[in-house]
């Protein structure tokens, strides 16, 4: 198997026993970008030379032997709104096209001291505020598996990039489903952590309170080794806090004894597609045959789930996107007469038609009159679904369903209406409302023979749990498997 | 209250044009009918989670990056302060 295809897990122990280098590795990954990305698209910017440097010095560390950082010597992508000193960091919006952050973010820190060797930024929808990774202004990401499909959003970059094997594993973020989504049509496992389990210094900011930095990898054991990485408390990030005992990765795979799964049927009736419904119930299954006992748990509120993330999301996002304004950093237009018309052509000229829409939402949400009827109403129905979630944890260890109600659907599909794209995350978005640790995981193959994600949500700091019991489906699965690029298009020669 | 699309652009320092209005007002509106359909009082507001104290850092002075690397990233500089077009 070509070094790129390997697990980091893998690549980690070749590595202490001399079986490859730090070069070597780097050298496959940056071969497998230069195929792939004419096709893909998954990054924005490559950083080879800066890579092949961290690898030289992983390479030397080995050779006087020192003893290895954990990640040592293992590519992974980040996306592109975190920021990474001396590196530009887009958000994929002509606002930030020329933004060289003046620091790194606390998860690139955490990855450099670890060892990691760094691809590059990864392609993602402007401001992370989409779900197919269309709306970037260096143009879409396809998904690997079909090239006629999307990705998934907004981590699509990270997505594509994992699951093609140019990068081993890469850091996305979450804020309704942008993690698990395109892990979903993908084919990889995605993991948004509990809010406040990982520093967000240096993640631009999108919604505040919903936003996390995730975690996309090709094993379960990979995702729990670069979550383990980058977890803990950072002083710069108020709401970060630290985890006890955040060794995660050891008796991972093991069988959970007794463990106690929480179907919620709302999650699988209405407009799922009956295929997706199948293949998770069937992993469902899996885990019940090996010992697990499927509960069913009331999630009812469920449904309104949508429609409160976009009204807080939008509301926090029109907050956050304010410090957008042509003066000390970001996109500027020319000529202004004045301050005003600086404001407002810079802002204008710099977003793009669905940052612009999420701007304009959430100034009419949190405006005089609308307060009361939209934003205080969402606040109180999304707090609705985290008590929700939290009675539905005194019945289950944790709860299963599926990561999207349908594989993933092609690049020219759901462009009429905003809400048709919306429907996408109305598994994920309940997860960062509730402030929940949330998974997802393959679980087979569509109709289509595009990859079904499952989706496990537990309690708050639960994430050793979750990682457990979903490397256990993994070890009764098998590994997932890694699709050869264009591979659907392939077998059907379209 | 109505959706006056113009006026919320403003709020928002955003410039629409005529046709971005009307197709802005139609996307806007769909997903306000359906936060519309939200429950009218899903519970009593809870504020900050006392299982969740958020806690303080000492107020201690450490270093941050230099007022040249944070303003490397300004559009137009001069003598080491920002310049914007001519307010009075």
């Amino acid at each position: 198997m070509e070094l790129y295809a390997q697990t980091a897990e893998t690549l980690g122990r070749m590595l202490r026993r001399r079986e490859c280098s730090a070069m070597e590795i780097a050298a496959s990954v940056f071969s497998r970008i230069r195929a792939c990305e004419p096709d893909l698209h998954a990054y924005i910017t490559v950083t080879e030379a800066a890579a092949l440097e961290q690898a030289a010095k992983v390479d030397e560390k080995l050779a006087a032997g020192g003893k290895l950082p954990p990640l040592a010597g293992i590519p992974v992508g980040i996306k592109d709104n975190l920021c990474t000193k001396g590196v530009r960091t887009t958000c994929a919006s002509r606002m930030l096209a020329a933004f060289v952050p003046p620091y790194d973010a606390a998860v690139c820190e955490k990855l450099a001291e670890a060892g990691a060797v760094f691809t590059g930024k990864t392609n993602l929808d402007e401001f992370a505020m989409g779900s197919s990774s269309r709306s970037s202004i260096y143009g879409p990401t396809k998904n690997p598996l079909d090239f006629a499909r999307v990705p998934g959003g907004s981590s699509g970059g990270s997505a594509a990039a994992v699951a093609s094997g140019e990068a081993v594993f890469a850091l996305g973020s979450d804020t309704g489903g942008s993690v698990r989504q395109p892990a979903a049509y993908c084919g990889v496992v995605g993991l948004k952590p509990t809010y406040g389990s990982v520093s967000r210094y240096g993640l631009i900011a999108f919604a505040s309170s919903l936003d996390q930095v995730g975690m996309l990898a090709r094993s379960v054991r990979d995702t729990a080794l670069l979550f383990e990485a980058v977890a803990g408390r950072d002083v710069r990030d108020a709401t970060s806090v630290e985890m006890a005992a955040p060794v995660l990765t050891a008796g991972l795979g093991q069988p959970v004894e007794g463990l106690r799964i929480g179907i919620p049927s709302a999650y699988f009736e209405g407009s799922i597609a009956p295929d997706v419904a199948e293949r998770v119930m069937e992993a469902a299954h899996t885990l019940e045959k090996a010992g697990a006992r499927l509960v069913p748990v009331t999630l009812s509120s469920a449904h309104d789930a949508l429609a409160v993330y976009y009204v807080l999301s939008s509301a926090e996002a029109s907050s956050n996107l304010a410090r957008y304004d042509g003066v000390r950093y970001g996109y500027r237009a020319a000529d202004c007469e004045n301050l005003q018309s600086l404001y407002e052509r810079s802002r204008s000229e710099g977003f793009g038609d669905e940052v612009k829409r999420r701007i304009l939402l959430g100034t009419f949400v949190l405006s005089a009159g609308s307060r009361e009827a939209y934003y205080l109403r969402a606040q109180r129905a999304g707090q609705r679904i985290a008590r929700e979630f939290n009675e539905a944890f005194a019945l289950c260890d944790c709860i299963l369903t599926p990561t999207t109600p349908e594989t993933a659907f092609g690049m020219g599909e759901k462009l009429e209406s905003p809400l048709d794209l919306y429907v996408s995350d109305c598994y994920t978005v309940a997860a960062n409302l509730a402030g929940l640790p949330a998974l997802s995981v393959p679980c087979g193959f569509g109709a289509n023979r595009m990859p079904a994600g499952m989706q496990l949500v537990g309690p708050r700091f639960s994430e050793r749990a979750l990682l457990g019991a979903a490397a256990w489906y993994e070890t009764l699965c098998g590994p997932f498997p890694m699709p050869a690029l264009g591979e659907w298009r392939d077998r059907h020669g379209v | 209250m109505k959706l006056d699309i113009r006026h919320i652009a403003k709020l928002a320092r955003l410039e629409i044009s005529e046709q971005e209005e009307q197709q802005l007002a139609r996307d806007i509106d769909a997903i306000l009918q359906m936060a519309g359909r939200l429950p009218e009082n899903a519970g009593a507001q809870t504020g900050l989670e006392a299982d969740r104290p958020a806690p303080l850092r000492r107020d201690i002075c450490t270093p941050s990056a230099s007022r040249e690397a944070l303003l490397a990233n300004a559009p137009e500089l001069r003598d080491g302060y920002l310049v914007v077009p001519k307010t009075v």
